[in-house]
């Protein structure tokens, strides 16, 4: 019977069309975990794996080039396969079989390329003639090309090129470097890029899992520590129970609708023949397992745990980039599948926002561990973008990406010192280890300090513009009493912020610590996101704009 | 037969699974449960397909198999990690991660 | 509409209802005088002889298990695509070309990892 059905599914759906276009950028990082895994396992012959690759590679830009519809329309996708492929040969000749070091490198090389495309996709096939952004459905409406999918590429792939410099120091002054860690963070990226895309049911909870698995094991990446153990087992035991949750509202809003495409749900939401109630139970299941992933307060409770257990590089990791694609997916959710619904969640949505923001913002006053306070943080920064969701508009829209976005690169930042002052004490930091910093050193106390000030939406920092923007959004959405709160929650973590930065210029330190200096790569991940929250702080206008253009849905 | 029993039998499941992972401390146990929610979605997909007659509720089923069978490997690998580490598979005896 | 989703609530409630039910009647009806012989186990089920934690399975068992699960599980995708090969036609061979290529990938580095190893 299954045979027949799909017989006449096949022969009365045509076959879609795959426009390679739409997922170009996650191809570099898909492809590269895909041989960094082969790599991992070749030992002394990694040459074997590397030339045949940048042959195929080489092959297959050589072909793009030859065969774009115009002359020299594929030029910039052929060269990226080209220079990939040469890259690879050459890594693994330049790095003399050490396979970590490879792997970091080749990863950073995918992420770069993967960049690359997102702007190359951005400035030929969305916005072809000029700046008006044209937004695509591609693979059966399985994906959605628009403003969001882009922006989400641009946050995901520029956290996950930080982190890796960052992660690579770290996790050889743990000993706990392995060949997973980059396929696996590629993999990741790769999820949160699709979650950021996914325009049907399907495509978003697969890319939903890829992100989660990945990033399960990644926690856990420290083996013989029995925190990470621990905080890999929470997460994945909430994780899982959220996504079943989700799965099940998705289920839910099957049952209702008869259709899994976004679009589509969005227009047979709002019909009389559908049951709202049902569709209504769905939406709460979805917004309870939305709220579980980017940790929204009564659904957070894994997360400062989580946040202190796992490996510091891959908590960087998680707050930055799983957020930005967890909003992402539930910006498209929301905006695209259940704007007829609105009634209902944008109430409770704006309650959630609200007590995120002060529950994060006042139970970091009360910690004690660096990592963790940082966890609150998140949460509490949680609380602000929801504003921008709860706004429901256009404007609101831009606002949660633009504040993701500083979120990202300021919480990189303060994780990166975190993880410099870690490697200076050789183990954990707790809030009494960061006193005297300033003076024995000045330079990542003072990098901290700006995070922090960042963190807490102090001008000239990308911190500031970023709350301004939401803030903006939600009155103009005339949601003034949540702006309000907003405030308030910021106000008290600026004093809690001002106090640390305190600590560490104003007292001393009780004994003297003189571990390492920060390594190659550490000098340069830290630097690189410090300079990004400053550039962001003073020179908003240009990503702004390009925030403001991603209001733009492919509904 | 009514299609309402389906989407009961499914919900009572999911409620089932939901209420046990709330409840159990052993790994394993609560693995199973979380394996039993996944598993009444499918239900109800396949049984809301059948009601829609499109091929989605199907093809979300084939997808929801494979993650769930990805799933469990990599909560299996953790379990058995976890195991070797601290000899117990409860999963409340240790807990580090307080402040 | 809604009406269609009644005798699921009913249902519902009469379940719980039940179940709360009868345990607490029997926790206020029943008589209770536990006694050693009372606790002991019941016909012909024995006082374990030896502690259950020694007789534990090989973790080796478990690593097959789970990569069997996982490529196992992977061939759900072959049956459809088997069914509709001629209409999917070179798309179809291609795409699942590649789906078997990834696959293989994994396959590959399960070996390079000595998961296929028993000792």
């Amino acid at each position: 019977m299954l045979a027949t059905f799909l017989a006449q599914t096949a022969a009365t759906t045509p076959i879609p069309d795959v426009a390679w276009s739409s997922f170009a950028p996650e191809l570099p990082p898909t492809i590269t975990a895909l041989v960094l895994l082969l790599v991992a396992v070749a030992r002394r012959r990694q040459l074997l794996v590397a030339v045949p690759t940048a042959l195929l590679a080489v092959a297959a830009g050589v072909w793009l080039i030859a065969s774009g519809e115009t002359p020299g329309a594929l030029v910039v996708p052929g060269a990226v396969a080209i220079v990939l492929g040469i890259l690879a040969p050459a890594l693994v000749v330049a790095t003399r079989g050490r396979t970590s070091l490879l792997a970091a490198w080749a990863a950073a090389a995918s992420l770069v390329a993967a960049l690359v495309l997102t702007v190359w996709q951005y400035l030929t096939v969305l916005t072809p003639d000029g700046p008006t952004l044209v937004p695509q459905l591609a693979m059966a409406d399985a994906i959605a090309n628009d403003g969001i999918a882009v922006f989400t590429r641009l946050v995901v792939y520029l956290s996950a090129l930080l982190v890796i410099p960052l992660g690579y120091g770290y996790l050889q002054d743990r000993r706990i470097n392995r060949a997973e860690v980059e396929p696996l963070l590629l993999l990741a990226v790769v999820g949160m890029a699709a979650l950021g895309s996914a325009n049907d049911l399907i495509t978003l909870f697969i890319a939903l899992e890829l992100l989660s698995l990945a990033l399960y094991v990644l926690a856990g990446l420290a083996r013989r520590d029995r925190r990470s153990q621990e905080a890999s087992l929470k997460y994945f035991v909430t994780g899982s129970v959220a996504s079943a949750i989700l799965l099940f509202g998705m289920a839910l809003i099957y049952v209702a609708t008869g259709t899994v495409t976004l679009p589509e749900i969005g227009a047979a939401v709002g019909l009389v023949t559908t049951p709202r109630f049902v569709a209504a139970i769905g939406l709460a299941l979805i917004t309870v397992g939305i709220g579980f992933k980017v940790a929204l307060a009564p659904f957070h409770l894994w997360t400062p745990d989580v946040y202190q257990g796992a490996p510091t590089n891959v908590t960087a990791f998680m707050a930055a980039g799983t957020k930005a694609a967890g909003f992402a997916a539930a910006l498209r959710l929301y905006l695209v599948a259940f704007p007829d619904l609105e009634a209902l969640w944008v109430p409770v949505l704006a309650v959630l926002a609200a007590l995120t923001m002060l529950y994060g913002a006042f139970l970091a006053v009360v910690q004690h561990d660096v990592k963790r306070i940082l966890a609150y943080s998140a949460i509490s920064h949680a609380g602000f973008a929801t504003i921008g969701l709860v706004a429901n508009s256009d404007a609101g829209l831009s606002a949660t990406l633009w504040y993701l976005l500083t979120y990202a690169v300021s919480t990189l930042t303060a994780f990166g010192c975190v993880i410099v002052l870690e490697r200076r004490r050789r183990g954990e930091v707790t809030l009494a280890d960061l006193r005297g910093v300033g003076r024995s050193a000045p330079a990542i106390a003072g990098i901290l300090a700006f995070a922090l000030l960042s963190l807490a939406g102090i001008p000239i920092t990308a911190g500031y513009v970023g709350k301004l923007v939401v803030f903006e959004a939600g009155i103009e959405a005339g949601f003034t009493w949540l702006v309000l709160v907003g405030v308030l929650a910021s106000v008290v973590a600026a004093f809690f912020y001002l106090r640390i930065a305190g600590m560490m210029f104003l007292e001393d330190s009780p004994e003297p610590v003189e571990g390492p200096y920060p390594s190659f790569g550490l000098s340069v991940g830290v630097t690189v996101s410090a300079a990004l929250v400053l550039y962001l702080g003073i020179q908003p206008e240009l990503l702004l704009r390009l925030a403001t253009d991603a209001g733009v849905l492919a509904r | 037969m009514e299609i309402g029993y389906y989407y009961a039998v499914s919900a009572l499941l999911f409620t089932i699974g939901f209420v046990g992972v709330l409840l159990r401390r052993n790994a394993i146990v609560l693995f199973m449960c979380i394996e039993l929610m996944l598993n009444s979605v499918n239900l109800t997909l396949a049984a809301a397909a059948r009601m829609w007659g499109g091929p989605d509720g199907q093809v979300f089923v084939f997808f929801v198999i494979v993650v769930a069978a990805a799933e469990v490997v990599v909560g299996l690998a953790l379990i058995v990690n976890l195991f070797f580490r601290r000899g117990t598979l409860d999963v409340d005896v240790p807990q580090l991660l307080r402040y | 509409m809604l009406s269609e989703y009644l005798p699921i609530l009913l249902l519902f409630v009469i379940a719980s209802a039940f179940a709360v039910g009868s345990l607490v009647v029997s926790s206020l009806v029943g008589p209770r005088a536990p006694n050693p012989t009372k606790l002991a186990a019941y016909e012909s089920g024995n006082e374990p002889l030896a502690d259950v934690k020694g007789t534990r399975f090989s973790v080796k068992f478990y690593m097959v298990a789970m990569l069997f699960l996982i490529f196992d599980i992977e061939a759900v995708f072959l049956y459809p695509w088997a069914v509709v090969l001629r209409e999917l036609g070179w798309f179809g061979l291609v795409n699942m070309t590649v789906f078997v290529l990834v696959l293989g990938v994994a396959f590959v580095y399960e070996i390079g990892r000595g998961g296929l190893e028993w000792d």
